[in-house]
């Protein structure tokens, strides 16, 4: 039993449509991994299947952390555990102020680990350290004040939906983080934050897989592990130096190797 | 003497039968005859006028139909079972034999708590613990002021002139419920502030129903002088009775006349008993540049049918309804919203929000009507619910008749289901099913609360949708 991710011949079905076809991956805490793939390859339902969106339905395969059956858990539950996906798509929540979601999700963040509760099974959190929290991470994110009022992605533009994810990631204080193309639709000092916010998280408590279409935000994150990702399985994986020569090559050069068919969208992409 | 109930099931075996809306039923559809409204009324020491006006909609209720629509259908209240309320002191002397029995001392004391802690942010209290007054009472300087806040047989008796207006200008009844319910009413608030004066502090009226069987009546109306203000807190509840064995009726009306310049606010929070059957109407006129807030939130109640009219009677005039309802189970909330801009410049907004379990239904009728020569009129109108389940059912009715051309006019109305997505995001989060629905819910009526201009109302809400979503879970 380890305090890692571990990912084993992991497939998933979106509709009855084998998606993800058989990946194994092993995520370590301390450790920051990146996915990279071509648009389709099964990234995003890699992701969704981690959390437990009902929707995609795992046929085969197991999914452990903390040496725990991840897979027959509620999404709530795997939360609890310590596991966090900052969506790519991230939700409006109209009329739901986002300190207040905040707070209950750490309520029920504390609820699950059992440790800090404060009898009665109701979980303890100190509102002035939560009010500083949120103060220091909003900052963190260039995220004004006001959005600690604000409805939770109600109006918010892309950039600050994405950030407003990575916010949440700060306060939550996960173990394993599931990055879904954080960095998409973002200029460049936004991704420069978002990778010094999850830095800030990073030690030997933390691991984070990051799902990624470019390479640009790998400069600033650094991961210990690059996995190329195409057609639903891990087709290579190596170090930092994997996604420079992504960079410099695209994926043309490994879906040649695999017989893939190159699309045109993929041409120089990286 | 029989006691009312009694006098109503001989009458209807010796009499012929009556006619009734329908053509259908046989038997008898009322639960007293006219000369059960004469005892009523002399006992009540009432001048000629009003007995001949009750004995006219007690003519009416016999031939017009029950109250519904396609969507609404009555089925299980049968209107000759209902007992109605009288007075204390006038049943006991329509019924020398066995008066109204007192109302249990534990649900006095319970509502005696609530006016209690209503007392302390209100100018006015008036409590009513099935059918009998058991707190009427107003601020002395409001008093010294003019401001009338009266129980409407005191109201007779020291302002006939005042209540014979009132009760005239009602519009004709066109349901049995409604012709029913002038014959019969007992009690109803009413009010009226002076030109010019400035009511600060809510006004509260507690309404509550505790027995089963019952049916009560009420007619009350609120009149608001040039320049003046006021807030008016209706609440109708059942003291958290356990449900009813039998049906119980609350048939009430209110008529709110806002004067030029002046400003109302009238809400109305219903918690009733789950096998009551609630029939509201509540009719506005605003006057020149006058501004009129609705706020409504249903809870409660077996069935809810709720008729609100606002005519925008001169330029500048102004109003605002908000409504929010959350049924479950097997309740029925069937609500009306008309807008009727008869002046130009004048502006009406209704938003209306609700939330459905079980296999509640609800209806929504929004009337939005600009008068020819209203130029100038801006109206919105819109309708959201959530159904939080398979089982509920909810329907949204808009209509538009606008005669006039320069004029603004929205109107929108969606039910929707709770958004899978949205579900898993909040749960990915470590918020369970329940916890993510609740604060989807929340979400959802927030921004609609937050629109009531009355801190004590939308704290009150939020409160009771609190309470009913613990209670239904
Ligand atoms: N919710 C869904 N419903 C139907 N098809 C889906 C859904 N999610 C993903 N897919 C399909 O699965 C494939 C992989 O998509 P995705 O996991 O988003 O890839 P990536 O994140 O690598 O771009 C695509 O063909 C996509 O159309």
């Amino acid at each position: 039993m380890t305090d890692a991710l571990e990912i084993r011949d992991l497939h998933v079905s979106v509709e009855g449509k084998a998606i993800v076809k058989g990946v194994d991956l092993t995520v370590r805490k301390g450790e920051v991994h990146a996915i990279m793939g071509p648009n389709g390859s099964g990234k995003s339902t890699l992701a969704m299947a981690l959390m437990g969106h009902p929707k995609y339905e795992v046929t085969r395969g197991e999914v452990l952390f903390k040496g725990q059956n991840v897979l027959e858990l509620e999404p709530e539950e795997r939360a609890k555990l310590g596991l966090f996906l900052a969506f790519q798509y991230p939700l409006e929540i109209s009329g739901v102020p986002l300190s207040r979601f905040l707070l209950q999700a750490l309520k029920a963040r504390l609820g699950g680990e059992g440790e800090k509760g404060g009898g009665n099974g109701q979980p303890k959190v100190d509102f002035r350290e939560f009010r500083k929290q949120l103060k220091e991470s909003l900052k963190l994110l260039r995220l004004d004040e006001s959005f600690a009022t604000r409805y939770l992605n109600e109006g918010f533009s892309g950039g600050e939906k994405k950030r407003c994810e990575i916010l949440q990631m700060l306060m939550l204080k996960p173990e394993m983080a599931i990055l879904d193309e954080t960095d998409s639709g973002l200029d460049i000092d936004s991704v420069k934050v978002v990778a010094a916010a999850v830095n800030r998280l990073r030690g030997p408590d933390f691991g984070c897989l990051a799902i990624t279409h470019y390479q640009r935000i790998l400069n600033y994150l650094k991961p210990d592990v690059v996995h190329v990702m195409v057609d639903g399985r891990i087709v290579r994986s190596g170090g930092p130096e994997l996604a420079q020569e992504l960079e410099e090559k695209g994926y043309e050069p490994i879906l040649r190797e695999l017989g893939l068919e190159v699309s045109e969208a993929e041409k120089g992409v990286a | 003497m029989a006691t009312p109930t009694n006098a109503h099931n001989a009458q209807t075996q010796t009499e012929t039968p009556r006619t009734n809306g329908t053509g259908t039923e046989t038997g008898p559809t009322l639960p007293v005859d006219a000369r059960w409204v004469e005892r009523l009324s002399r006992a009540r020491g009432e001048p000629d006028w009003l007995l001949r006006w009750r004995l006219e909609r007690l003519h009416q209720a016999e031939t017009l139909p029950m109250p519904g629509s396609r969507y609404t259908r009555i089925r299980g209240l049968k209107l000759h079972e209902i007992e109605p309320l009288a007075l204390d002191s006038v049943s006991a002397s329509v019924s020398a034999s066995t008066p109204t029995p007192a109302p249990a001392a534990g649900l006095e004391r319970a509502l005696g708590e609530r006016v209690e802690r209503g007392r302390a942010e209100a100018a006015g209290v008036y409590a009513l613990l099935d059918g009998s007054v058991v707190s009427c009472e107003l601020e002395e300087s409001l008093r010294r002021r003019g401001v009338l806040w009266l129980d409407v047989a005191q109201a007779i008796k020291e302002h006939p002139e005042l209540v014979r207006r009132a009760l005239e200008q009602l519009p004709e009844p066109r349901d049995r419920v409604t012709a029913l319910g002038r014959a019969l009413f007992t009690s109803g608030l009413f009010v009226y502030v002076p030109k010019g004066v400035e009511v600060e502090r809510p006004l509260r009226a507690v309404y509550a129903m505790t027995r089963p069987g019952a049916g009560l009546f009420t007619q009350s109306a609120l009149i608001v002088e040039e320049g003046s203000s006021v807030t008016l807190l209706e609440e109708h509840t059942s003291l958290e009775t356990e449900p009813f064995e039998r049906r119980a009726v609350h048939a009430g009306e209110l008529a709110v006349v806002v004067g030029p310049g002046a400003r109302a606010s009238v809400a109305g929070v219903q918690g009733l008993n789950a096998r009551l059957y609630q029939f509201m109407r509540r009719r506005a006129r605003v006057q020149r540049d006058g501004q009129l807030a609705w706020a409504l939130g249903w809870l409660g109640g077996r069935l809810t049918m709720s008729h609100v009219e606002t005519v925008l009677d001169g330029p500048g005039a102004e109003v605002d309804d908000v409504q929010v309802f959350f049924t479950a189970g097997r309740q029925h909330v069937d609500l009306t919203s008309n807008l009727i801009h008869s002046k130009p410049h004048t502006r009406g907004e209704v938003n209306v929000k609700g939330v459905l379990k079980g296999q509640s239904q609800a209806v929504f009728w929004g009337l939005i009507r600009i008068d020819p020569g209203a130029q100038g009129a801006n109206a919105f109108q819109a309708e959201r619910s959530l159904l939080l389940e398979r089982g509920p059912k909810s329907n949204a009715i808009p209509s538009l008749e606008i005669l006039a051309n320069d004029v603004r006019c929205t109107h929108a109305a969606a039910t929707s289901p709770v958004d899978e997505e949205q579900l898993f995001y909040l749960r990915s989060r470590g918020l369970d099913e329940d916890e993510a629905k609740k604060l989807i819910v929340d979400g959802f009526f927030e921004p609609t609360i937050e629109k009531i201009p009355l801190p004590l109302v939308q704290t009150e809400l939020r409160l009771l949708l609190d309470r009913k979503w613990q209670e239904e879970l």
